[in-house]
């Protein structure tokens, strides 16, 4: 990765970091230097090392080289205040399913010992912004939707404004609405300088939303920059789909359906 | 009829691959089918036997009686255990072009050849048989028409109810009823037995048959089906008119059945309105004394333990052990201070083997709260808390009420002083038991099965073999022994001398709470140092 603008303060550094799980490399070695205030898309194909990368940033996983520093500070010398620092929308939703809506953002602010007052008001700010209707604030999580516990989880990881926000694929199978809520939620993030990991496959949202991305394949960064910059050095115009752009980054790019001469005959 | 095959032959392949197991697993399905087998037969031959011993009249009844409760047991039990009958949810065939009546026929005719049915077959068939062997083929053909109608009946109710069956409420409610029933049904019949002591089990059952309150079955006979089916096999009823109407009733079921199923496709599952309850966020009692992270934590696991059904259900299940035992005790009429006392260590076990998988009770949760920023002996502090409160309140009211439902059952005097010496001393070991508990949890955890949502057959095991569990069982028994020191220090002057030595016990009860306090709190300490290192590996296994 470029080295970034050394007037910046850098809110998440990794250097070498690398994963393996038995004799799988999940994440080969990994570079990384995120600015403060920075929206930063990180993606890349399936299995790519993205949310492994994210786990160990977020002291999940314990890398087995290399080093990093999250808001300062060594995820694994430092884990519990690094959790203190940071909130976190994991890609799967595993959560408290017996709390509602309400009580899982209360928790995460009690536990990080938020005033009860300041917690009540900015919960209902938020819960607010995500247009969740009372009743469904009362709402188990065993019963809610995918949209409705991504976007409780959003607000039990914001409600006590990190430094910084990691966001594993949010709009993973939730609906339109809800996707605007989120979107809204991490707009008032950005203006409020919260730094924001986001890994994506929806290459459209990462385009309006990233001021910076990375891209990943095999566990190593091909590439990162400003979306421009990546646009220019993979030798694009200017006006070329983002889509384009991800995909001259990446080593491998999967077989086109044109290939498949049945699948573009007419149906009997 | 091509659709009709393949979904059949589909229905075979998932039941088949149910089978496919290690080589471990597969001995202990054996066993337990094995077992099945044997209960079929048991059951079977009693049910034999006690029809010899009656009268024509009441054996007419007891059939009739027999075959309405089996029936219902029948019918009751997949809507109850849904979520493990998966075959009987249809709807997730709705997404290819077959037709309702296809998905119904090929549902009920696959519950009709699997396993239920070779097993519930002997209960309808052997009674009337033996009295009568002449009516075999008859009987057979009855039956095997009774059992399709069964099936249709419990297809035709899945489809009818699916929305309520499936939602989360009544998953809950029944994960909690059926161990409730079960003990609520053991009591019951203890009690049967403890008032007709007098007589054989044969005589309070004659007097029963032959009570008034059993006429009913003889007039409803022609309009319940079970009822009707056991006439025609005792040849009370007509054959051919039985069969007329159950094999009538079987088809209207397929044509009713074939229509809901159609309506299935469109309906979808709604989940039941929940109480519109405002929450409050003041500090519940008990929390306004902790510290924000731990008081967090504690309200967190309050809220898990008070809604979470699996909880309730292990619960249950572990005091219906431990009243069993109780009842046993004290029919085997030891003397006055093992009787009650050994129910109430069972009663500790298995608080103990409850509490070493606070952890593994989390399941994938677990996730959320190795993100949590605390440290592992804080989480495990908040769980403590909470479990101790819960299990020492438990204790002050089950152990008491162990000891005088003991010694009521083996009529002995109730001995206030020792009451109260058990009493403390079960209490007392909860802080010990928890400490040796925290240890075992990160360690040692199990993955809980009934929170896996994958398919039946491929639900979590723990991993591991064998040894974990013998490893925990080890450790449980591990757990008791500081608790256990306390206690017989407690206990040996009573031992000795039957009544309370006051300067003893006020020098030994001190004495007891340092011992288990100290325990705890080194066993947290090393359990929490533990999880901080084990957190990855924990989450991964939990997952």
């Amino acid at each position: 990765m470029e080295a970034p603008d050394a007037t910046q303060d850098l809110m998440i550094e990794a250097s070498g970091l690398r994963k393996t799980f038995d004799d799988t490399v999940a994440v080969e070695t990994i570079d990384l230097a995120v600015p403060a205030g920075e929206f930063f898309g990180f993606l890349g194909p399936n299995g790519s090392g993205k949310s492994t990368t994210i786990g160990m940033l977020t002291t999940l996983l314990l890398p087995d080289a290399g080093t990093m520093r999250v808001a300062g500070l060594d995820p694994v010398r430092e884990p519990i205040e690094v959790k203190r620092r940071i909130g976190v929308l994991p890609e799967e939703i595993q959560t408290f399913e017996r709390l509602t809506i309400r009580e899982l953002v209360t928790f995460a602010g009690r536990i990080r010992g938020m005033d009860r007052t300041v917690l009540d008001t900015r919960r209902e700010e938020l819960l607010e912004l995500m247009e969740l209707s009372t009743k469904e604030r009362d709402k188990l999580l065993v019963d809610c939707s995918m949209g409705m516990r991504k976007k409780a989880v959003l607000c039990s990881a914001i409600v006590h404004k990190p430094r910084v926000l990691f966001l594993d694929e949010p709009f993973n199978g939730i609906d339109a609405r809800a996707s605007i809520a989120i979107r809204g939620a991490l707009d008032a993030l950005r203006r409020g300088g919260t730094t924001v990991f986001f890994s994506s496959h929806i290459l459209e949202l990462v385009e309006r939303l990233c001021s910076l991305v990375a891209i990943v394949e095999h566990g190593r960064i091909r590439a990162s920059g400003t979306i421009e910059e990546l646009r220019n050095a993979a030798g694009l115009e200017s006006s070329a789909p983002f889509e384009d752009v991800f995909l001259a980054w990446l080593e491998e790019r999967g077989s086109a359906a044109q290939d498949l001469e049945w699948l573009s005959s007419p149906s009997s | 009829m091509a659709q009709f095959a393949l979904l059949l032959s589909l229905r075979l392949r998932l039941w088949r691959r149910q089978w496919q197991i290690g080589k471990v697993a597969a001995v202990a399905v054996a066993l337990v089918l094995l077992g099945l087998g044997l209960t079929v037969y048991l059951v079977t031959s009693t049910l034999v036997a006690l029809h010899a011993g009656l009268p024509e009249d009441s054996s007419a009844r007891f059939l009739r009686l027999t075959s309405l409760v089996v029936s219902a047991l029948f019918v009751i039990g997949p809507l109850v255990g849904l979520r493990a009958q998966e075959y009987l949810d249809v709807t997730k065939l709705f997404a290819f072009p077959v037709r309702p009546i296809t998905v119904f026929t090929t549902t009920v005719l696959g519950g009709f050849l699997g396993l239920s049915t070779v097993f519930v077959v002997p209960l309808f068939v052997a009674p009337p048989i033996a009295r009568d062997p002449s009516r075999v083929l008859r009987v057979v053909i009855l039956t095997l028409v009774y059992m399709a109608m069964l099936h249709a009946i419990v297809q035709c109710v899945t489809l009818g109810f699916l929305n309520v069956l499936r939602s989360r409420r009544f998953r809950d409610l029944s994960a909690v009823l059926a161990p409730a029933f079960g003990l609520a049904a053991y009591t019951a019949m203890q009690a049967l037995v403890i008032s007709g002591r007098h007589g054989s089990a044969a005589d309070v059952l004659g007097d029963l048959l032959a009570s008034e309150r059993l006429a009913i079955l003889d007039r409803l006979r022609f309009a319940l089906p079970p009822c009707l089916y056991a006439d025609a096999c005792t040849g009370a009823t007509e054959f051919g008119h039985a069969m007329a109407v159950l094999a009538g009733s079987t088809l209207l079921l397929v044509f009713l059945g074939s229509s809901l199923t159609a309506s299935a496709f469109h309906g979808r599952v709604a989940l039941t309105r929940e109480e519109l309850q405002a929450r409050t966020t003041k500090p519940v009692l008990m929390e306004r004394w902790l510290r924000p992270d731990v008081g967090a934590l504690f309200v967190k696991e309050r809220y898990v333990q008070k809604r979470d059904p699996w909880l309730r259900m292990l619960l249950i299940q572990q005091l219906g052990f431990v009243a069993l035992i109780t009842i046993g005790e004290a029919w085997m009429g030891r003397s006055s201070l093992t009787a009650p006392s050994i129910p109430i260590w069972l009663l500790l076990y298995f608080e103990a083997g409850f509490l070493q998988n606070i952890l593994g009770m989390e399941g994938a949760a677990f996730r959320s709260t190795a993100l949590l920023p605390v440290s592992g002996a804080t989480v495990l502090l908040g769980k403590n808390l909470l479990w101790l409160r819960s299990f020492a309140l438990g204790n002050l009211v089950m152990v008491p009420s162990l000891c005088i439902l003991g010694a009521w059952l083996g009529s002995r005097r109730i001995d206030a002083a020792l009451i109260v010496m058990l009493t403390a001393a079960s209490v007392l070991a909860l802080p010990a038991i928890l400490g040796t508990a925290n240890l075992v949890s990160v360690l040692l955890p199990l993955r809980v099965p009934q929170r896996s949502r994958r398919a039946l057959g491929q639900d979590q095991s723990h991993g591991g073999g064998c040894t974990t569990p013998i490893l925990r069982i080890g450790s449980a028994l591990l757990a008791l022994t500081p608790a256990a020191g306390c206690a017989i220090a407690l206990l040996r002057p009573w031992m000795r001398r039957p009544t309370v030595d006051v300067a003893w016990f006020a020098v030994w009860l001190p004495l007891a709470l340092i011992v288990s306090l100290g325990t705890w709190w080194i066993g947290t300490k090393l359990a929490g140092t533990a999880l901080d290192a084990r957190r990855e590996r924990l989450a991964d296994y939990l997952r």
